[in-house]
């Protein structure tokens, strides 16, 4: 069991990261507040849809969706019962989700804190799943991805994402499709969960007021098999441009809800390069489209632009893009004042006063983020993840000179490199 | 944590709490008003006017910038109703002192109480002393887009509407935001007048929460407002008391979208508020019908029959009622309906698992502790619970719901009555718009 320590005197917060004998890595955030939050998660998310059982063996494709349905599944326990009932009876708040990278699992709650963890290390690594039980899902999920299709923002995302990417699952719905989540079968989620909830594919997390002690005497007790199978994952080959550069639709909107993805060719395979690119392209939207800019500024005053209008950064192993969007009832208009405004911005460089205002803004925010233990636990789960040691990320924000955010601006915000995709009114176009 | 209550000023109360254990604080201004046809829809317009400018930052881009410096403090504004009041305010989270860098020698406190006060006693005026009318027109054109906007979720579109067939002859349906056509009429001399008719009349509700000594806080409040406040004290306001439908028949509606999942809304009076003694056992009955997983709703709508992915209620304890909401396809509308009423019985008839009653009241317990970990959730419990003069603390609170009863249970169910059905049908339920694409 090695264990390993991290801390910073700025943020005055520390964890510990132990990797137990079973493959499982544990990471252990002490927290003074009440509500004791922890997380187990699989590396197993919505855009791992094909793999290899060998080396050079046949690619196996999985139906979309997959790991979310697991997610759901995952809940039904052998002797009837359901694991939120025995949560409830500890008085624990369970739930889980599923992202493109990942899938988690998660409870929080203020006491019998160790009989929970249990429960959550228990649940998750034994399945069980029945003909009947996988019918009446299908049933549940088909409603969840009709309320996101009914959702203007989220369908324009996914469009947004559909014309960006031609090959990469991330393109792919997370819940999946009507007539994928109808090729799913016991059978198949109990392969995923043979091939993906190994525990050398797992990470739990736990953010509270407690000791790493106690956690890892919880974990000593569960029972953590490992199949020692590994199966690889199938990468795609994704072109540097974009699949269509404009698509659209009409939904029962009040005015035209637009996004602008633009695709980052360029995502370094180095997990530190891969967080220090993240923490520029943070600062850089900070710099270009808070509401203390100039094109937010101009675009609100003018009434042009909503002040729904936000932007950010997305970054996994092998896909980054970044995302502009808002509403407005000339889209067309506000997407070809930003990129007059980034191409300005390029030839003119970035002022210091703005470099200094937004730096202080992300550290101000850094610090903020350590108030709650749930999003202590989310955001420390993304970057062990990602492979990256979160204390260091406010410290970026400094380290980051004016060259590169040019050198980034330079490389991410071209034509094509850029998708929009605009939800209009169902009366106009 | 209790909150110690400081009356500075006859018209300023602050309540702080005290805690170490938080990098941010917090700081708000609230003012409770009546809910009028005339004048709500005045007043959060005016809350948006005035966000836009001031005499000292006359632009949104000045005012951030200026946040932006006060380590990128978050302004928020808060118009809502509680039960039938309308409340207002603005607030900002406060950065800990030790976390500041070292060139951030300024009190922040008292720099963001000056940002707030010039918010709203210094607003952006033209020559003639009037709110200035750019801005005004801007806000009007927002507020009928937010308006329209409500149509972007079919889920809060079936809410809102429910709400107001439920509430057509109480305040609260008065809708927040006004309608369209009202916001249309505005003038910059109607809403100038209203500004000043609130500023010469107003009493604040501070909370805080922080590190900060509570005693100091409440001078430092004092100091930077005292002189803006009226000098006689604002007219108080009788406790507000939960005015249900006495009509009892239930009132039926349905509308359309053209959306692909139809939503289902009942309406339920409890005719217990926050401020009655059965309101723990309420809270608890609420929770057992509709809010966790272990839920009746979930457990049989959701689990046993599949027919929805969200099935839950909520109960607004200011206004005495339930609301609960499904989504789901329109043919198993009449399925899903049956089922939600053979739970809300099967409350009232006492059939449920003692399991059922601990779960529902260990997870108020679980939710209630850790308001604490939360200023936001802090100042919405206190404050709510002044408006209704019922000095209940949290610890109260966890006692109440521990000592709830099956007989409590059954008891509160049997008072629920059906106030109102709401279904949105939807009529693009199989069939999609094409997407279109372009190269």
């Amino acid at each position: 069991m090695k264990k390993t320590e991290f801390y910073s005197s700025r943020l005055r917060e520390g964890y510990t990261r132990i990797e137990h004998e079973s493959g499982l890595t544990v990471y252990v955030f002490p927290k003074k507040l009440t509500g004791i939050y922890a997380l187990f998660a699989t590396d197993f998310g919505s855009v791992h849809t094909a793999y290899r059982k060998e080396p050079n063996g046949e690619v196996i494709t999985l139906p979309e969706g997959i790991a979310h349905f697991l997610e759901h599944k995952l809940f039904e326990n052998e002797d009837g019962s359901d694991s939120f009932a025995r949560f409830s009876a500890l008085g624990a708040d369970a739930n889980a989700y599923t992202s493109y990278n990942r899938t988690a699992y998660l409870f929080s709650c203020t006491d019998h804190f160790e009989d929970s963890l249990a429960e959550l290390l228990r649940f998750v690594t034994t399945p069980h799943f029945t003909d009947e039980s996988v019918q009446r899902e299908i049933g549940i999920i088909s409603e969840e991805i009709r309320m996101t299709e009914d959702n203007p923002w989220d369908r324009g995302y996914q469009m947004m994402l559909e014309a960006m990417y031609c090959k990469h699952p991330v393109r792919l719905p997370i819940c999946g499709t009507q007539e994928s989540i109808r090729r799913i079968d016991p059978q198949l989620l109990y392969e995923c969960h043979r091939l993906f909830y190994d525990p050398s594919h797992m990470t739990l997390v736990v953010c509270g007021d407690v000791k790493t002690e106690e956690v890892m005497k919880t974990v000593d007790a569960a029972i953590l098999t490992r199949t020692h199978i590994s199966a690889q994952r199938v990468g795609t080959e994704e072109p540097e441009t974009v699949r269509k550069a404009y698509v659209d639709a009409q939904m029962q909107v009040s005015k035209p809800i637009f996004f602008m993805g633009f695709k980052d060719p360029f995502v370094p395979s180095d997990p530190n390069a891969r967080i220090r690119r993240d923490a520029a392209m943070t600062l850089l939207d900070e710099i270009l489209f808070s509401r203390s800019g100039e094109i937010y500024s101009e675009l609100f005053e003018s009434g042009v632009l909503s002040p729904t209008f936000t932007c950010g950064y997305s970054i996994g192993e092998d896909f980054a893009f970044n995302c502009v969007s808002g509403e407005s009832d000339t889209p067309d208009a506000v997407v070809e004042r930003v990129m007059e405004y980034v191409e300005r911005v390029r030839q003119e460089g970035i002022a210091d006063e703005d470099l200094e205002r937004c730096r202080r803004v992300l550290y101000s925010d850094e610090v903020r983020a350590y108030d709650s233990t749930e999003e202590i636990a989310n955001r420390l789960l993304s970057f062990v993840l990602d492979g990256a040691d979160m204390l260091e990320y406010p410290n970026l924000f400094e380290q980051i000179t004016k060259e590169e955010l040019v050198s980034l601006l330079d490389t991410l915000f071209r034509r094509e490199y850029l998708s929009v995709s605009v939800i209009y009114p169902l009366e106009q176009r | 944590m209790v909150p110690i209550v400081y009356q500075v000023a006859p018209n300023l109360t602050v309540r702080a709490c005290q805690t170490k254990k938080l990098k941010a604080g917090m700081i708000s201004l609230s003012v409770i008003l009546p809910i009028e046809r005339e004048k709500t829809h005045l007043t959060s317009l005016l809350l948006s006017v005035l966000h836009r400018g001031t005499e000292n930052y006359p632009t949104i881009a000045a005012l951030n910038r200026r946040l932006d410096y006060l380590f990128g403090t978050e302004m928020t504004v808060r118009n809502y109703y509680r039960g039938d009041r309308h409340v207002i305010g603005i607030a900002a989270d406060l950065l800990g002192e030790e976390y500041l860098p070292q060139d951030g020698s300024i009190d922040l406190m008292e720099n963001v109480l000056e940002v707030m006060r010039e918010i709203l006693f210094h607003p952006l005026l033209d020559e003639k002393g009037m709110l200035t009318e750019k801005y005004v027109e801007s806000e009007k054109k927002l507020q009928k887009d937010a308006i329209l906007a409500l149509r972007n979720s079919p889920r809060a579109y079936a809410l809102e509407h429910c709400g107001a067939v439920m509430y057509r002859d109480e305040p609260c349906g008065i809708p927040i935001c006004g309608t369209v056509e009202s916001v249309q009429s505005v003038t910059p001399e109607m809403l100038s007048a209203r500004w000043r008719e609130l500023i010469e009349h107003l009493a604040f509700e501070c909370f805080y929460v922080g590190p900060e000594n509570p005693a100091e806080v409440a001078e430092r409040v004092c100091r930077v407002f005292a002189s803006y406040l009226p000098k006689n004290p604002a007219q108080a306001f009788p406790r507000c008391d939960v005015c249900g439908d006495r009509d009892d028949a239930v009132k039926h509606c349905e509308e359309e979208l053209p959306v692909s999942q139809g939503q289902l809304v009942i309406g339920l009076r409890t005719n217990i508020s926050v401020a009655d003694r059965d309101y723990c056992a309420c809270a608890v009955a609420n929770e057992m019908l509709g809010v966790s997983p272990v839920s009746k709703l979930f457990v049989n709508v959701r689990e046993k029959h599949g027919l929805c992915y969200h099935c839950s209620s909520h109960y607004n304890m200011y206004k005495g009622a339930i609301m609960i909401s499904c989504g789901l396809l329109p043919q198993n509308r009449t399925l899903a309906q049956r089922e939600i009423f053979n739970q809300i019985e099967a409350l009232s008839q006492g059939d449920f698992e003692d399991g059922e009653l601990t779960a529902a009241k260990l997870s108020l317990e679980n939710s209630y502790r850790q308001l604490e970990d939360n200023p936001t959730a802090l100042e919405s419990f206190y404050l709510g619970r002044a408006l209704f003069h019922a000095e209940d603390t949290i610890d109260g609170c966890r006692r109440g719901f521990a000592a709830v009863t099956r007989e409590d249970i059954v008891r509160v169910a049997r008072k629920w009555r059906t106030d109102t059905v709401y279904f949105l049908n939807a009529t693009a339920a199989d069939g999609e718009e094409a997407e279109n694409e372009e190269d």
